[in-house]
């Protein structure tokens, strides 16, 4: 199948969903003002410790707003896509029903990574793009094209490398009968991407930027709109998202193997 | 019909660890730390090719087997050991060529979207497997026209009945025209008319596409009417594969002999010629060897003030309950 099959593919899901969301609009509208609402109060909390203490680890209080601006695409992602089609995905190794996505000449991955979404995170989005744009303008920072296809790249890396732990966290799935909480696990860690990388010192940051680079996520690409970036860093972050997504779609192919769907 | 077989199956066996659970709360405590494990030979040594072409009934018991065996020929299952040939493909690789050319229709798991008309799934269908616009709206206006479901194909799939669905389900899985066809269950659940259509929908597809077949059903009445070859799976081992014919040869020892008399018939004197299972005095219901039913059914008319008289085959649902059951085993 061709990439052109999978693009067209990608939008045709995207379509079937703005349908579903059409069909329940009550829904759509109550998570959309949820998620406003739990960003605002994230954005809040952060500016009354911003307030009292200035800076986190060097980071002024318009870095942290554009950091935290980062932070709130990679949640309105998280929520919108990663948690819906990972639930789905481990909903149905439990039931057994990969069945019909198994038969189809498509790569399974593919279709367990983008068959689902919600729309409830686009005003999310919307307010992550609004403050970091709010926070250049703020900080008299000009970005350069290729600056903001940097930042773009990186922010498409952390949420491959995230999506990756993800996704073998929840391909564990297959060697457990019932585990209802494995999708929380990578949402519970997301805490330390809303903070900068520097904060983290000794084991910790080796753990958090070499070992796991869970730290690096919101923070690198931040640092590239803010002319901070490091180098080594940058590599890093790239080579750490392909390496995670590779050993993904290893474990994926090893652990189908384990699959066996439910009799009927 | 090629000398290459569609589908050819050599010694699968397909084994499943399962935890067994002691009854009870403390068993659920003790099951905490320490689980025992037992295994479930799901399929076991099985063996059998099948033809292009061919509509073959796979026949057993709830949990013989059946469904595994199609689900490792789909690829879905990774078999224990021995090897599995589909079109000349190995489908544990799920290579997109082999996925292009077959199609799993589980009547107990649906792939529509729930949420939006089935006309969707059709279309995402049509990109998945990349199918031509041309030949899309052309199978799919004659599959359309088969089923009758012109005016559903638009309606969100969760308002639509357990019967319209399964003809969708049906329309999904066929619009890429697959040459081979793994149907488990198709017709559970649906009434006898709807039964009915769907039986003669599949015979039509099997000739018209020279498709090749596999049926599983708890109907028997699907297994007659569309399938002349049968294997029989019982506990994971094949106990039969042959033409549906020779199953009645093999198991039925008896033909059934209906009678209807003009004067009443003493139980006792019916006796001498089979075994008596029904008998009111003006009719009788009895079972008489097959090699002599014909016989004994010209000497029955001779000495007896008979009506009406009928010899029927013995059922195929009560061949398949003296297979797989061991009581009343001498009584067919």
């Amino acid at each position: 199948m061709s990439l052109g099959k999978y693009w067209h593919l990608f939008w045709k899901f995207r379509g079937i969903q703005l349908m579903k969301m059409t069909e329940y609009r009550g829904d759509f509208f109550f998570w959309s003002f949820v998620s406003v609402l739990w960003t605002i109060f994230n954005l809040f909390a952060f500016s009354l410790i911003l307030r009292v203490s200035g800076n986190i680890a060097g980071w002024n209080q318009y870095e942290m707003y554009l950091l935290l601006g980062t932070f709130t695409i990679i949640d309105a992602f998280t929520w919108s896509f990663f948690f819906e089609n990972m639930s789905n995905y481990t909903r149905q190794i439990f039931k057994g029903e990969l069945d019909y996505l198994l038969t189809k000449p498509v790569n399974t991955i593919f279709l367990l990574t983008t068959t689902e979404n919600s729309y409830n995170g686009i005003f999310r989005l919307i307010i992550g793009i609004s403050v970091i744009v709010y926070s250049l303008i703020k900080l008299n920072i000009s970005v350069s094209f290729g600056g903001v296809f940097l930042y773009v790249i990186l922010l498409l890396s952390g949420l491959l490398l995230m999506y990756s732990c993800w996704f073998i966290i929840a391909t564990l799935a297959f060697w457990v009968e019932k585990l209802d909480n494995i999708n929380q696990i990578i949402p519970g860690f997301r805490r330390i991407l809303q903070v900068p990388r520097s904060t983290f010192s000794g084991v910790l940051s080796l753990l958090l930027t070499v070992l796991l680079p869970l730290s690096l996520i919101a923070s690198v690409p931040s640092e590239v709109l803010l002319g901070k970036s490091n180098v080594t860093i940058i590599f890093w972050l790239l080579i750490s998202a392909v390496l995670t997504g590779l050993a993904a779609n290893a474990f994926f192919s090893f652990a189908i193997k384990k699959y066996s769907s439910v009799g009927s | 019909m090629s000398s290459i077989p569609a589908v050819k199956v050599d010694h699968l066996k397909k084994h499943f660890k399962v935890y067994k659970k002691k009854p009870g709360f403390m068993g659920s405590i003790e099951s905490l730390w320490h689980r025992e494990y037992e295994t479930v030979k799901a399929v076991d040594d099985i063996s059998f090719d099948i033809e292009q072409g061919e509509i073959v009934g796979f026949i057993g018991q709830n949990g013989a087997g059946k469904t595994t065996t199609l689900k490792v020929l789909s690829g879905l299952l990774y078999q224990t050991s021995g090897s599995v040939s589909v079109l000349g493909y190995n489908p544990w690789k799920r290579q997109a060529a082999f996925q292009k050319q077959f199609s799993l229709v589980m009547g107990q798991k649906n792939q529509l979207w729930w949420d939006v008309p089935a006309m969707e799934t059709f279309l995402l269908n049509q990109t998945i497997y990349e199918v031509p616009e041309k030949q899309f709206r052309n199978t799919l206006d004659a599959l359309i026209e088969i089923l009758d479901v012109k005016d559903i194909i638009n309606i969100q799939v969760r308002k639509l009945s357990l019967g319209q669905r399964m003809k969708c389900e049906l329309i999904a899985s066929l619009l890429h025209n697959p040459k081979v066809l793994f149907l488990d269950e198709p017709t559970i659940g649906l009434d006898v008319v709807m039964q009915k259509s769907l039986r003669d929908f599949i015979r039509q597809y099997n000739k018209e596409f020279g498709a090749t077949i596999i049926l599983t059903s708890h109907y028997m009445d699907d297994v007659k009417e569309l399938c002349e070859r049968a294997i029989m799976i019982d506990r994971g081992a094949k106990v039969f594969d042959g033409q549906l014919s020779d199953l009645i040869d093999k198991y039925a020892r008896n033909k059934i002999l209906s009678l209807a008399f003009s004067k009443p018939v003493q139980k006792k004197l019916l006796e001498k010629y089979g075994i008596v299972k029904n008998w009111t005095g003006s009719t009788a219901t009895m079972l008489v060897p097959r090699k002599e039913a014909t016989k004994r059914a010209a000497t029955m008319l001779t000495d007896l003030p008979i009506h009406d008289l009928n010899i029927e085959e013995i059922p195929l649902e009560a061949i398949i309950r003296e297979v797989f059951g061991e009581e009343n085993r001498l009584h067919l």
